[in-house]
């Protein structure tokens, strides 16, 4: 017996499906039966990092943003799906996030010698895979097993069909994963997406509610820099790439004026390094809170 | 009034085929389901074609059987095959392809690195030919089943839509289970024409699930073989041990018998 306030109880227990999501995409059919999983749950306070860094990203990005007439820069920058989840949070009903990573899809144990990836067989492919591994530095994002890959989506899509069938508003959210990844997240997989649930209401990820506010001027910028793009390459957010030359938009993504890519102003490199200062203090935060949880937790057993 | 009689015995039979009506329903469901299931960027990025008859699904798991000899690199891949096609000639209502018609000609363009394992790079380009800006697919030559490579975020949208249609055949209690085989074998017959990657999905509703519990050599110990050894030896059966004319003998039942039965 009890009064309770529903809309709280009905955000706290996203966290509850979230888990029924974890489930889902634990349980997803696989073509190759081969991709395991490794998730993680993120829920409150413990999300407020990632949502810093990728504000911090954002920041720093609209620094080096295109400028209107005015000098002011085109906000449609900063003004991503990222900026729901501050939204979410400084209301008190924070989405739940969810990480899913996977080591499977870089390597391919299944012989098939199909050629999807590419290459002649799956030897062929590993061997390339090594070589990747050995001499890219960082974290290895590829080649990947195009059979497992399909899987690895699927078992996404599972994740977001379960959060949907308790009318539970989700979205996979990819820029977000990769702060995450900054911030040690799922940095040791090839593979990770991040999928957000909630908060508990109608079209949260949907409309972008986060890009209301622009001006005029702004949305005719990014809308004039992007539509000679449509036919060409991906639009960006406000800084649209073009493919003139395909070696040249491989290795040095030009702009929309056919310039030399000018050498990194100091401007540039200022924001840069502040930027990955700040990554690092909110890295060594979230590295202490695991820690804490960790303590926490032995000492409960 | 109408009624709909349904039974999935003897195979074929109208009470059968109202049986296999329903799946196709359920075949039509997962269709939308897959085509409506998130993409990248809301780009249009899978084709659906959806197969059901007795010939088509003869043909298909023909066409199984013959790229069954293709890979004797691998030890497992004949039998994957051959059990497979199987399912598909025995026991499958429709099948389900789904398609990415553009994972090959038209990256996405964002350079995440996953096609050749290198940041920033459209490693696809690289391995295709280019004219314009473009991938020229007209010179494209393979020498693999599947003309790779392929735009991750591309297929990524197909893995997708592969989820979405699963996730509506459980919802809706019929039997399914995504294919390599089923969906390379499919594009080779034409299904999903301007796809270079396909997946198979069949769909059955059956009171035994047909695409699980699959015991070694399936291929010849499948339930149309185990009927057609019934048949083989059933009529042995009644040609040994003969009782003259039915009609007027029965088998002979001794005295000691008939007390051993008191």
């Amino acid at each position: 017996m009890g009064i309770y306030d529903g809309n709280k109880l009905a955000n706290e227990n996203l966290y509850e499906v979230a888990k029924l999501c974890v489930m889902a995409a634990l349980k997803a059919p696989q073509v190759t039966g081969k991709v395991e999983l490794k998730t993680e749950i993120i829920t409150g306070e413990d999300t407020l990092p990632i949502i810093e860094a990728r504000e911090k990203v954002m920041e720093s990005r609209a620094r080096l943003a295109p400028r209107l007439p005015g000098g002011t820069p085109v906000r449609t920058v900063r003004r991503r799906s990222s900026y729901n989840l501050r939204v979410n949070y400084d209301a008190g009903t924070p989405s739940v996030l969810i990480f899913f990573g996977t080591n499977s899809l870089i390597r391919s144990e299944l012989n098939w010698n199909c050629g999807a990836c590419g290459f002649q067989g799956c030897r062929e492919f590993n061997k390339y895979s090594l070589h990747i591994k050995k001499t890219i530095p960082g974290r290895q994002v590829g080649p990947t097993c195009v059979w497992k890959h399909l899987d690895f989506n699927a078992a996404l899509g599972w994740a977001c069909a379960a959060a949907w069938q308790y009318n539970v508003d989700n979205r996979l959210l990819g820029f977000e994963m990769g702060t995450a990844r900054m911030l040690g997240y799922m940095e040791d997989y090839s593979h990770s997406e991040l999928l957000a649930l909630g908060p508990c209401a109608d079209l949260v990820w949907w409309n972008r509610r986060g890009m209301a506010g622009q001006t005029e001027e702004e949305y005719m910028e990014r809308a004039w820099r992007a539509m000679p793009q449509f036919w060409n390459t991906f639009i960006g957010a406000g800084d649209p790439l073009t493919r003139y030359d395909v070696k040249e938009f491989l290795f040095k993504p030009k702009r929309l004026v056919r310039v030399e890519a000018p050498p990194p102003s100091p401007e540039m490199v200022e924001a840069q390094q502040a930027l990955e200062k700040e990554i690092a203090r909110i890295r060594a935060r979230v590295a202490a809170r695991r820690r804490e949880l960790k303590a926490t937790k032995k000492s409960r057993s | 009034m109408p009624d709909f009689y349904i039974n999935e015995w003897p195979p074929f039979s109208p009470e059968d085929e109202a049986r296999k009506d329903n799946v196709r329903l359920a075949a039509r469901l997962m269709v939308n389901a897959a085509l409506t299931a998130p993409c990248i960027g809301g780009n249009a990025a899978v084709e659906a074609h959806l197969v059901y008859g007795r010939k088509e699904m003869d043909e298909l798991a023909k066409k199984m059987l013959e790229l069954a000899r293709e890979n004797p690199r691998n030890k497992f891949w004949k039998n994957i095959f051959k059990y497979e096609a199987t399912m598909i000639r025995e026991q499958t209502d429709a099948v389900v392809f789904l398609g990415s018609w553009n994972a090959a000609d038209d990256p996405f363009d964002i350079g995440c690195g996953r096609c050749g394992g290198i940041p920033r790079l459209c490693w696809l380009y690289e391995k295709r030919a280019i004219r314009a800006g473009k991938i020229d697919m007209t010179e494209s030559q393979p020498t693999t089943l599947v003309d790779g490579p392929l735009c991750m975020i591309r297929t990524t949208a197909l893995g997708f839509a592969m989820g979405a249609a699963m996730w509506m055949s459980y919802r809706l209690l019929v039997d399914s289970r995504p294919f390599m085989s089923v969906g390379i074998a499919g594009q080779k017959l034409g299904y999903c024409p301007n796809s270079q990657i396909v997946v198979g999905i069949p769909v059955a509703a059956y009171s035994k699930n047909a695409y699980v519990d699959i015991r070694p050599d399936y291929h010849v110990l499948s339930q149309w073989k185990a009927v057609q050894a019934m048949r083989k030896y059933y009529p042995l059966f009644r040609l040994g041990g003969g009782q003259g004319d039915y009609r007027d003998s029965f088998p002979f039942v001794t005295p000691e018998a008939e007390g051993e039965e008191e």
